[in-house]
């Protein structure tokens, strides 16, 4: 396969480039990356952009498909990716959605300003990180049995406040109310199961994170007020997925479609893009455990948020409950309509950014648009941004995820000097409580992209507007 | 493409990937090959100090796929199932049966501790193939 240059790129916007269906014969439609040219001039340096082209394969893939500004080179579908399919003769493919089913992003609220927490600040990171399992290995504190998974896995949310982890208003702030339609538990895989029986409730390593924040600025006051944002604002981010469960309902649906998909006449470039039409009893039998998967990444989020209210009140001694303003997924395939065509929208490493007045999203959002959160990389500022009627017209009503990654952990680990990161992050004023000191420079700011850029490329092209801006006071990671 | 520094024995190297994790393994023959890919795979996960761990257990694996590349695939991942599953390592693989489509071998549990985690092995640009009479494989992992 030839490698892609910057010729082969057609600049359609400032900040939107084409790659046309004419480029490689295989190709069923076009694919189209929002960037800035010197993002661009990067990425062809990489294998993302190929990565891209090949989700454009994809038997029933709707045009055009998609690469967000955060992209980086992943492994069959690139990150940063949205592939639409036509649900009624498209694919489903696992690898679509990656490994971390549901891995997002939640977002808490609290009451407080930041000069009333400044005291507490190195309490409350302490008691976070003792309150809420983080790293590798590290059990949860509940072992579902077999009823109680099932419960987790068919139910999601719904289970969480029938154990009380949970109120309605934050199941209100949840993409599908934290329990998706279809979800079944009888489609998970038995090992699925057992990997992630001891594993809710816990953060786990990698780019996981749990960051308190303030709210450093405000860029749309109106939308700020509508999700409970105001400036000085401490915040808290959770971001983690569906631990073990994920990973191995996605290895074993995957080795399933690559063991299939040669009756269904389907060939691929790449072996991990393995799908199956969505219609098929396989494709029907991996939406209802990756829904199901979704289920237990939502109680995930669930119970670390029961811990970081537990753990602020006992340091603040604030009586109040963290608001959820909204929990998004990041890693997910979704039966959704556009253009009057009912498609399965993959998002790897994508954020649903419905616009104001869509179906599916909290009746307090609906004038709005939907927040949508981009964690920076940790030290760096995160951004709270809103979805857009362009982003239903253009994207898939989607958007970035987060900074997108520069460097490769191998990389980091052999430039970044740990002393000297933590001596910055100390000299930021950011508390940082990290399980171990590898996880610690593998997620130092320079081996991400800017995140600033991100969100700047996103509101240039129009698909969301930018919200607020947040930035850590303390980090704690696995 | 440098190997890291704390490698410890020839037979497999870790190479760089801007996301995730890529392995390449070689072998004299394709038992070899399959032996230190799963060696490496322990060694990303566990550190280098788990060619001296403490074994305490045999198992059997026994494992069948459509083609080399998923039995490579299916192998190392049943590794990472019971690996994680378990919270200990292995070491020690005896591969007795080595076909196109399936694997039987026996592995010893360690007691270690995971360093690394590895979410998935990948099917991503994967092959197996034969050149100037060693075998070789590069794997890329979600980590």
């Amino acid at each position: 396969m030839r490698p892609i240059g910057l010729a082969d790129l057609q600049q359609i916007a400032p900040c939107a480039w084409e790659i046309p269906r004419s480029f490689r014969n295989d190709m069923r439609v076009a694919a189209r990356l929002y960037a800035t040219r010197e993002m661009v001039e990067h990425l062809v340096q990489e294998r993302a952009l190929e990565q891209l082209v090949n989700t454009a394969t994809l038997p029933g893939v709707q045009e055009p498909a998609l690469a967000m500004p955060d992209i980086h080179q992943g492994y069959g579908f690139p990150i940063g990716g949205v592939v639409a399919t036509r649900a009624a003769d498209g694919v489903i493919s696992p690898g679509g959605v990656g490994y971390d089913i549901n891995c997002g992003v939640r977002l808490l609220a609290s009451g407080a300003r930041f000069p009333d927490v400044r005291d507490h600040l190195a309490a409350l990171a302490t008691q976070i990180q003792r309150d809420v399992p983080t790293g590798i290995g590290h059990k949860g504190r509940l072992t579902l049995d077999d009823r109680a998974m099932d419960d987790v896995l068919d139910t999601g949310l719904r289970w969480a406040i029938g154990a009380g982890y949970a109120s309605e208003a934050d199941a209100e702030s949840i993409e599908e109310r934290g329990s998706f339609a279809g979800a079944s538990a009888d489609a998970v895989p038995t090992r699925a199961r057992e990997r992630g029986r001891d594993q809710l409730g816990t953060l786990g390593s990698g780019n996981h994170f749990l960051e308190v924040q303030r709210v450093a600025q405000i860029h749309d006051s109106a939308r700020a007020a509508a999700f409970g944002l105001f400036e000085d604002q401490v915040t808290i981010l959770i971001h983690t997925g569906s631990r073990g469960l994920g990973h191995q309902t996605c290895t074993e649906y995957v080795r399933l479609m690559d063991q299939v998909m040669a009756q269904y006449g389907i060939t691929l470039p790449d072996r991990e893009l393995a799908c199956s039409p969505f219609v098929s009893p396989e494709g029907q039998a991996y939406f209802r455990a990756m829904a199901a998967a979704a289920n237990f990444a939502w109680c995930n989020r669930q119970l670390i948020t029961h811990a970081v209210r537990g753990a602020w009140r006992r340091v603040l001694g604030r009586d109040e409950d963290l608001a959820v303003v909204y929990d998004v997924s990041h890693n997910i395939a979704k039966l959704e309509e556009h253009g009057g065509i009912a498609c399965v929208v993959h998002r790897k490493g994508a954020t649903r950014a419905f616009g104001p007045g869509s179906e599916g999203i909290p009746e307090r959002y609906r004038s709005t648009g939907q927040p949508v959160f981009v964690p920076g990389s940790m030290g760096t500022a995160s951004y709270v941004l809103a979805g857009t009627g362009v982003a239903m017209s253009e994207t898939f009503g989607s958007a970035c995820h987060g900074a997108g990654r520069l460097m490769s952990r191998h990389k980091a680990k052999q430039t970044i000097d740990y002393n000297r990161l933590r001596r910055e992050l100390h000299d930021l004023g950011i508390e940082v409580r990290a399980a171990s000191a590898k996880g610690l420079i593998e997620e130092a700011p320079a081996a991400y992209k800017d995140v600033e850029q991100v969100a700047d490329v996103m509101a240039a092209t129009g698909v969301t507007v930018t919200v607020a801006r947040l930035v850590p006071i303390a980090v704690v990671k696995g | 493409m440098r190997s890291r520094p704390d490698q410890p024995v020839a037979g497999f190297e870790f190479l760089d990937h801007p996301g995730d994790l890529k392995l390449r393994a070689w072998g004299r023959n394709l038992e070899e090959l399959f032996a230190n890919a799963a060696t490496g795979m322990m060694t990303f996960l566990f550190g280098s100090g788990i060619a001296n761990a403490q074994p305490y257990r045999t198992e059997t694996i026994e494992i069948e796929a459509r083609d080399r590349e998923a039995l490579l695939v299916d192998w190392l991942s049943e590794l990472l199932y019971r690996a994680t599953s378990e919270y200990h390592a292995y070491m020690g693989f005896r591969i007795h049966e080595l076909t196109e489509i399936k694997l039987r071998a026996t592995v010893t549990a360690v007691a270690a501790a995971a360093v690394e985690d590895i979410k998935a092995v990948t099917h991503h640009e994967l092959s197996v193939r034969e050149r100037e009479g060693r075998w070789e494989a590069t794997i890329v992992f979600d980590t």
